[in-house]
């Protein structure tokens, strides 16, 4: 009874970690796409020091979201046990 | 459906980002829809084979937030020398790419941080710039060096 109680817990842990990782792809999305603009852009345009700033400010805003994202990640590799932290595929 | 809702998501994630980002994201989205598969062969394999090592270099979330942190660098430099140097910018021919024998900065860099030396102070130079990318400005102490020398 006691054991069922405590699977059923990890359980309900797991879903709820995997839910919010559902969400993180956003963030990862954004940034992706944001380097590979960045990489290609045309070499006549350039950025001033306002928007230089803007996008500094928004890197600082998902430094926190990677830092959870990386703290759910542990999170998951502790609840499943079979889970192998270092082969996590998102190069945390 | 799922489509649709991708679609959705994707804007959604665009929204958020400061708007000189999502004109570059936009630019890049429309430059991938027109995208010309034709055109010379060996400048096409240079462009691909530049684009898979930029690829290699920055798999992960971590490598790719570092190459936007370290091309903001390069922005706030050309942004600096459009700001200090009006004149300077607009007559040089100097190249946007890294090329030669520096990895680090691009010709019109080390045009700007030559010009720094020159009319504001001088910079190191002792330490080789083609092989750093410093995060602050190293300043050469003039008269006395208080780091180095030897005084009782």
């Amino acid at each position: 009874m006691k054991d069922n109680r405590k699977k059923n817990r990890q359980n309900d842990t797991g879903g709820e970690v995997l839910r919010r990782l559902v969400k993180a792809p956003e963030t990862v999305n954004q940034i992706y796409e944001l380097a590979e603009s960045l990489f290609w852009r045309e070499a006549n345009l350039r950025m001033t020091l306002a928007d230089i700033e803007q996008v500094n400010k928004y890197l600082r805003q998902t430094e926190s979201e990677v830092e959870a994202m990386k703290k759910q990640l542990r999170e998951l590799a502790l609840i499943e046990g079979s889970f192998y932290a270092e082969r996590i595929p998102t190069g945390f | 459906m799922a489509f649709a809702s991708s679609k959705t998501s994707n804007a959604q994630n665009v929204f958020r980002l400061p708007l000189v980002a999502r004109k570059l994201v936009e630019k890049d989205r429309e430059r991938r829809s027109k995208a010309n598969i034709g055109g010379e062969f060996r400048g096409q394999l240079e462009k691909t084979l530049r684009y898979l090592r930029w690829k290699s270099e920055c798999n992960t979330l971590l490598d790719a937030a570092g190459y936007i942190a370290a091309e903001l660098e390069r922005e706030k430099l050309y942004a600096l020398y459009q700001k200090l140097f009006p004149k300077e910018w607009k007559n040089s021919g100097a190249s946007f790419e890294r090329k030669g024998y520096s990895e680090y900065h691009t010709e019109r860099e080390f045009e700007f941080i030559e010009l720094v030396s020159d009319r504001y102070f001088p910079l190191c130079t002792w330490l080789d710039w083609s092989d750093f990318r410093f995060d602050h400005i190293p300043i050469e102490p003039v008269n006395f060096d208080l780091c180095c020398g030897e005084y009782e």
